[in-house]
C-alpha cells in the first residue's frame, strides 16, 4: 500500500540537498518526466471544484472509464494489426492524460502514437502497451490518494 | 446546459474526450458561461449546433468527421462568422497552420490552462461582437445589438428584452430554419428539453407587434415539429 505522501510526485533523493530546483537540470528533468500527476494541474482541478461540486471525483470516474476504454482499444488495434486505430486510440489516451495532468501516462501514450505511426516492430509496441497499462494503474492510484489527501 | 447570468455567450464544445470536456465545462462554469457539449462533428450538425452557440471550442481529431473538415464546411456557409478555437493534444506548427487556414480563429494545445482559455474566448467573442457593434439592417428593420433598440421604417419601437433577443436571433439567421431547441438554448438560456409554448407566444407577438407577418416585407413562418423560418417576401400579403 502506497503512503499517502506518494501521491505527490517522488523526487530523487539528492533533490533534498538542492535548494534551487530550477538550477539543477537533472532534478528538473526528473521532475518533469517522472511525474505521475502534475501538482499544478491538480491544483487547477481543485480550484474548479468551487464551481462544480465533486469535480475531482467526477474527473476520476470519467478518466478511469475513458482511459481504460482507450487502452482496451489500443490492445484490440494492436492484436488486429490496425495501425490507424492504434494511432487514434493512443492519441485519445494522450489527450485524456494531458487533461488530468498525468504526465508520465501522456508521454507514454505519445510515444505509442509515434511508434504506431512509424509502424514500429510488434515487440516495441507490445512493451509500450504493457507500460501504458502499468502506468495507468499507478496514475489512478496516485489520483485516489490525492483525493484522500485533499478531503 | 448551465443557466448563467454573468456571460450571455453560449460556448459550444465539440470534443469526444469526456475527460477534457468535463474540465472545459468546469472552466466555463467558473467564468459564468453557458455551454453545449457535442461528442462529435456529426452530433454538432445533427443538433444544428451552429445556430445555438456564439463560439466553438473544437477538438482537432475526432472519430468520423474531423474538426478541420467541420470548420471548412461552416465557413462555406453564407454569413458564417462563428468564432472557432481549435484544441488539440498535438502542438505541432503544421496543425496550427492547417487549423487557421481552414478558418479557425485560434489554436490551443492540451492541457488547456483556465486563464489562457478564458482569455482566448474573451478575445474571440470581442472580435466577433465588434462586427455587430453597429446597426444591423434588414429592409425596414434596424436593430442595434448594444443599445437593444428596434426601428421599423425609421420609427423606434419598444420591445421587451426577450422580444428583442428573439428578433435579433431570427434576423441573424434569416432564410434558415431555426429549431425550437436552438431558440430555447440561445434566447432563453434554458435546458432545451423543457417543453414550453413560450416560443410560440413570443413569435406571435413578433408577428403582431413588430409586423413580422409580412406587412413590412418579412414574415416568420412556423415549420411543423421543426422550428421557425424568418424570410423576406417580395410582396406583402393581402
Amino acid at each position: 500500500m502506497k503512503r499517502a505522501r506518494d501521491s505527490i510526485p517522488r523526487q530523487p533523493e539528492h533533490k533534498a540537498q538542492v535548494t534551487d530546483h530550477a538550477a539543477c537540470p537533472v532534478c528538473a528533468a526528473h521532475t518533469q518526466e517522472d511525474q505521475l500527476l502534475q501538482a499544478s494541474r491538480l491544483d487547477e482541478i481543485l480550484a474548479l471544484e468551487a464551481y462544480r461540486p465533486n469535480l475531482r471525483a467526477q474527473m476520476l470516474a470519467v478518466f478511469d472509464a475513458c482511459a481504460r476504454d482507450s487502452l482496451q482499444d489500443c490492445r484490440q488495434a494492436y492484436r488486429c494489426g490496425d495501425q490507424a486505430a492504434l494511432v487514434h486510440a493512443a492519441h485519445r489516451l494522450m489527450g485524456s492524460a494531458a487533461s488530468l495532468g498525468a504526465e508520465r501516462l501522456r508521454r507514454l501514450a505519445a510515444e505509442t502514437e509515434t511508434c504506431a505511426q512509424a509502424q514500429a516492430d510488434n515487440l516495441a509496441l507490445a512493451d509500450l502497451l504493457e507500460r501504458l497499462a502499468a502506468t495507468l494503474d499507478d496514475t489512478l492510484c496516485a489520483y485516489r490518494h490525492w483525493l484522500v489527501l485533499e478531503r | 446546459m448551465t443557466l448563467n447570468t454573468l456571460n450571455p455567450a453560449v460556448i459550444g464544445i465539440v470534443e469526444d474526450d469526456a475527460v477534457h470536456a468535463t474540465l472545459i465545462e468546469a472552466t466555463l462554469i467558473s467564468a459564468g458561461y453557458a455551454f453545449l457539449t457535442f461528442k462529435s462533428a456529426e452530433e454538432f450538425r445533427r443538433r444544428n449546433g451552429f445556430q445555438s452557440v456564439d463560439l466553438l471550442l473544437l477538438d482537432w481529431r475526432m472519430p468520423g468527421e474531423s474538426g478541420v473538415s467541420l470548420v471548412r464546411s461552416l465557413r462555406e456557409q453564407e454569413s458564417h462568422s462563428l468564432p472557432v478555437i481549435f484544441v488539440t493534444s498535438n502542438g505541432e506548427e503544421a496543425h496550427a497552420v492547417e487549423a487557421l487556414d481552414a478558418g479557425g480563429d485560434d489554436f490551443l494545445t492540451k492541457p488547456v490552462r483556465r486563464g489562457e482559455l478564458l482569455a482566448r474566448i474573451r478575445t474571440a467573442l470581442r472580435r466577433s461582437q465588434s462586427q455587430h457593434s453597429g446597426y444591423e439592417c434588414f429592409g425596414p428593420y434596424r436593430l442595434h445589438a448594444h443599445h437593444r433598440t428596434i426601428e421599423i421604417n425609421g420609427e423606434l419601437v419598444k420591445a421587451l428584452p426577450k422580444e428583442f433577443d428573439l428578433m435579433l436571433f431570427l434576423f441573424r439567421r434569416a432564410g434558415r430554419l431555426v429549431s425550437r431547441e436552438s431558440i430555447l438554448t440561445h434566447v432563453w438560456r434554458t435546458n432545451s428539453n423543457v417543453q414550453t409554448r413560450t416560443i410560440d407566444t413570443y413569435v406571435s407577438r413578433l408577428r403582431h407587434n413588430f409586423g413580422l407577418d409580412g406587412r413590412h416585407g418579412w414574415i416568420v413562418e412556423g415549420v411543423y415539429l421543426q422550428g421557425y423560418f424568418l424570410r423576406e417576401i417580395e410582396h406583402q400579403p393581402k
